[in-house]
């Protein structure tokens, strides 16, 4: 049998309701091996009289009721452990009337970290023209091809017709509770042969509106307008450091209160707080979270990789929570990567350990895994360009980090981190206007100002840079 | 003595906890049997001050008639046992001990300041799923260029088995005796070196248990290689051992998995049948899959890959105008959408949606889903075999069959359906010494009930359309039928 379930019969066994019943332990022990065997015959009234409640071998079903008396039994119990407990059991049995056999259903969401549940709803009118509902198609087919390279959403998408017909803003209303977000993306003809896509996400629990957006697609420039609209909703929802999504998610949840959220959520909650909002006491939060979640769920490897990450601000900022040496969080990131390599969120991760412990040629190799594995977060491109930088591959790196730039336009503020490699590549041009622009961008202090003329000639550009950062990061 | 801060933070921290939020009158009373602990006297502890002060009863209350402070308490008293024995790391705990209504705090030693992290336990691979571990060796001397070229390879398969459903790829170093971890089922190894000219790799798969030898190709590469050759080298493995109906591996993995010592759950048990069907295509094996992953389906109904199996039985059994539902088109096209729900970005179940729609006749809707199933880059070889044979029952045989062609001679595999399609196409070319040949080297039995479907279902060829209709033609394959014993 699988580990999972033997660790979930022990805990049913010793737990208040069986504890003190010999007779339920051994019938519950006895059914739950044979369904798990698919064993027919041992699941007969008969057999589990004979096997298990000492009756002989002339035993009568028709005419002793003791199995179906005792199977009533058993469905009580376990119906009362679960309902009572709120102890998150790796499976969930139970005896359905009619028949002996267990049903085991497992939740992995019980052991495994999930985090922001979305659900996307793509739709058009009824009536809509072929151009229409092909745009509709297309545009619900990418969204779900891309959205899901992000491992913080469970993402749903809608295909049923019953849904789709449903009345314009009422969509939300029908989802079901564990989707905390809706993404409603509606096309319809405008009058010129081109498509109106119109998109919002709303808040389930508040019902606000967080975001809102209408592009016009016309007929002749369709794929560039439609990869503008997709940058540009998976950027601002939901890319490069979780995004406006995450944003929301992270101030929500921290008013309610994170320790509101059902524990399996909590492990992004904390991380997307801290990618946002980064303090000493949420770390200090989120390690004491993660101490006793990965006690609990020894297997939650998402978690676990939540702990490098921590690990990773630990070292920025310096809030001196961990100490461990750099090879030694290099190591253990390796397993995990080693276990689950089609996770970007890890190799970006290891990679950018590699390039602090100053294993270069790792560091760029785990940096374009991520990067090919989820091409659409364009924070992985700003780390892939800045490694590239810092190696001595300098037009390269800057070439991969203006691309990202490309996509951000001017309108977004970017964390400094991103813009560290442009300032140094600008101060390395002598380019005063550039390292002006960009110097004002990173919130350099005066101070730090007076002192970029002997940065030049500083032989530590990078340490010196760090200092002169960290200030602007950890600034609210 | 404890902080009195320190309870009261104690006090908030459970107040916010999950366990008993929204319970206001449990908070309630909580929160006053706290705040009362510190008291000498034991007044606030009488049942009916308990009741008057936080249940809202009125001071007409009388214990021994009424137990709503005893049953509350309790129930109090076993949330705070609960919640303590989640989280064992808290430094104080808070506890009402029985037979009393006085809360009792103590300090848990050896919490303060703990920062250690247990190590992780690494989750077993799942019997349901194909578990394969990638290996290197270097032959030559390491270099610059062999690293790289390792990496590429690394890289390329990582992203295309990450697309795959139901197989799970371990990179993982092996440990100090220089193993890795037991529930690995096959392992592929990838040594490369130099030649003279380039580089040469050489690739072979192993069963795990075994160590039986399955499969073992050399290949060379030149010194400047394309990045994009590489990825399409790649692809062509990944296909060859990952195919769901064509795959090396996949055939192996269900005599793995049918080891009469074996013991496994209905999930593994129906999956195993399910892989079988596709690889052998059956009628018999299509009635074992059907209705062994329907169980396992309506027992855990948010399993991914059995909810995509179920979707895909159903649209094969609609080819094959089985029987063995009453009404597959119907009950296909909701599990197809109910499972792309949960996994969209599934490639193989956009294309059973689109043949789905195809069948309930929505004809745009499927054209427009199965023109993305054909613009998939790299696709395997079934998904595109079938998104091709969608083609030629939706657009015609002369637009759609040249392509199939060029597919089945590439691969050198001619499935079944291959045969259905050029027969259809000698009827109608009333080329009959093909169509005989096509039909006695496959046999009567499994070919009639796919071609009485199609004909149902494709698109009319322009040559009835106006002369007889359907109906002509129907009469015009059944005539060739006849002829044939």
């Amino acid at each position: 049998m699988d580990e999972l379930l033997v660790a979930t019969e022990a805990q049913l066994l010793e737990s208040h309701g069986f504890r003190s019943k010999p007779q339920m332990q051994r019938l519950l022990k006895y059914l739950i091996k044979h369904s798990y065997d698919n064993n027919e015959t041992a699941l007969q009234q008969k057999e589990i009289a004979i096997e298990c409640l000492g009756r002989t071998s002339d035993f009568i079903p028709s005419q002793d009721p003791i199995v179906r008396i005792e199977a009533v039994r058993l469905r009580k119990l376990l119906d009362a452990f679960y309902e009572d407990s709120q102890q998150t059991l790796p499976y969930r049995m139970s005896l359905p009337k009619g028949s002996y056999r267990i049903r085991f259903s497992r939740n992995e969401d019980n052991t495994l970290t999930s985090g922001i549940g979305l659900l996307l709803v793509c739709q058009a009118p009824k009536h809509a023209s072929k151009s229409t509902l092909t745009l509709m198609s297309k545009i619900r087919h990418t969204l779900s091809d891309r959205l899901s390279c992000f491992h913080h959403l469970e993402l749903m998408v809608e295909h049923l017709p019953k849904h789709q017909v449903a009345q314009k803003g009422s969509i939300h209303f029908l989802a079901e509770k564990q989707h905390d977000y809706v993404l409603r993306v509606e096309v319809v003809d405008d009058r010129q042969g081109g498509c109106l896509v119109s998109s919002v996400l709303i808040h389930r629990i508040s019902q606000e509106i967080l975001w809102s957006n209408s592009t016009l697609v016309s007929a002749n420039n369709r794929t560039e307008s439609l990869e503008v609209f997709y940058k540009n909703l998976v950027r601002s929802l939901v890319a490069d450091s979780f995004g406006l999504l995450g944003q929301h998610w992270s101030n929500f949840t921290t008013q309610e209160g994170l320790d509101s959220l059902p524990s399996q959520q909590r492990s992004w909650a904390y991380l997307i707080g801290l990618v946002k909002k980064p303090s000493a006491k949420l770390a200090k939060n989120y390690l004491d979270f993660l101490n006793i979640r990965l006690r609990k769920y020894p297997q939650d490897y998402i978690a676990y990789a939540g702990y490098s990450h921590l690990a990773f601000y630990d070292l920025v900022f310096n809030f001196g929570l961990m100490d461990e040496s750099l090879d030694e969080r290099c190591e253990r990131l390796l397993k995990i990567v080693g276990e689950h390599p089609t996770y970007d969120f890890f190799t970006v991760l290891l990679g950018v350990y590699c390039f602090m412990a100053g294993k270069y040629k790792d560091a760029k190799v785990y940096l374009e895994t991520g990067v090919r594995l989820n091409p659409y977060n364009t924070c992985w491109g700003f780390f892939y360009g800045g490694v590239l930088f810092f190696m001595g591959e300098r037009e390269k790196g800057i070439s991969v980090i203006n691309e990202c730039n490309k996509d951000f336009g001017d309108s977004h503020a970017l964390p400094g981190y991103y813009l560290l490699p442009e300032f140094l590549y600008h101060l390395d041009q002598e380019d005063p206007q550039k390292v002006l622009q960009m110097g004002m961008k990173l919130g350099l202090s005066t101070e730090q100002w007076s002192d970029i003329g002997a940065l030049k000639s500083h032989p530590d550009l990078l340490e010196y840079c760090w200092r002169a950062v960290k200030p602007a990061l950890l600034q609210p | 003595m404890i902080d009195k801060d320190k309870i009261s933070k104690e006090l908030d921290y459970l107040l916010a906890s999950y366990s008993f939020r929204n319970k206001p009158q449990i908070q309630r009373l909580l929160s006053y049997l706290v705040d009362h602990a510190i008291d000498a006297s034991d007044s606030s502890y009488d049942q009916r001050a308990i009741a008057v002060e936080c249940l809202g009863r009125g001071d007409e209350f009388d214990p021994a008639e009424n137990p709503v402070v005893r049953i509350e308490i309790g129930r109090l008293r076993k949330l705070l046992n609960h919640f303590y024995s989640e989280d064992s790391t808290r430094q104080l705990v808070i506890t009402i001990p029985l037979g009393q209504y006085r809360p009792v705090v103590t300090q848990q030693a050896g919490h303060e300041s703990e920062n250690f992290i247990p190590s992780l336990v690494i989750s077993p691979a799942k019997p349901e799923s194909l578990s394969l571990l990638l290996q290197f060796e270097t032959d030559a001397e390491e270099c610059s260029e062999l690293y790289l070229l390792r990496h590429q390879i690394r890289i390329g398969l990582t992203v295309h088995i990450g697309k795959l459903q139901g197989v799970r790829l371990v990179v993982a170093l092996p440990d100090e005796e220089g193993n890795v971890k037991s529930n690995i089922d096959f392992i592929v190894r990838v040594s490369v070196g130099h030649t003279s000219s380039g580089y040469q790799l050489f690739y072979f798969v192993v069963t795990k248990s075994s160590g039986t030898v399955l499969f073992e190709e050399k290949v060379d590469l030149p010194k400047h290689y394309d990045t994009q050759d590489l990825n399409r080298l790649i692809s062509l493995w990944g296909t060859g051992l990952l195919d769901r109906e064509i795959g090396l591996l996949w055939a192996e993995w269900v005599s793995l998995r049918s080891h009469p010592d074996s013991n496994h759950s209905l999930r593994v048990q129906a999956l195993v049948n399910y892989q079988r069907y596709l690889l052998k295509e059956s009628d018999a094996d299509l009635e074992v899959a059907f209705f062994s992953i329907y169980k396992a389906q309506s027992e855990d109904s948010d399993n991914n890959v059995i909810n995509a199996a179920l979707s895909e039985l159903y649209c094969r059994i609609v080819m094959r105008g089985s029987n063995i539902v009453a009404d597959p088109v119907v009950d296909g096209l909701l599990q197809v959408r109910t499972a792309l729900r949960t996994n969209p970005s599934c490639t193989k179940l956009h294309l059973v949606l689109a043949f789905m729609m195809f069948f309930s006749k929505e004809y745009q809707m499927a054209e427009i889903e199965l023109s993305f199933c054909l613009e998939k880059p790299l696709a395997t070889f079934s998904f595109r075999f079938h998104s091709l044979i969608l083609n030629c029952l939706m657009s015609g045989l002369d637009e759609g069959l040249n392509e199939l062609e060029a597919l089945c001679s590439q691969a050198g595999v001619y499935p079944k359906l291959y045969s259905v399609m050029l027969y259809l196409r000698a009827v109608l070319d009333e080329d009959h010494a093909l169509a005989t040949t096509l039909l006695e080297v496959l046999g009567k039995g499994y070919f009639l009930p796919t071609i009485l479907q199609c004909l149902g279902y494709m698109k009319l060829p322009a040559k009835y359309e106006s002369n007889g209709g359907r109906q002509q033609f129907r009469k015009d394959v059944s005539q060739h039928l006849s002829q044939v014993k």
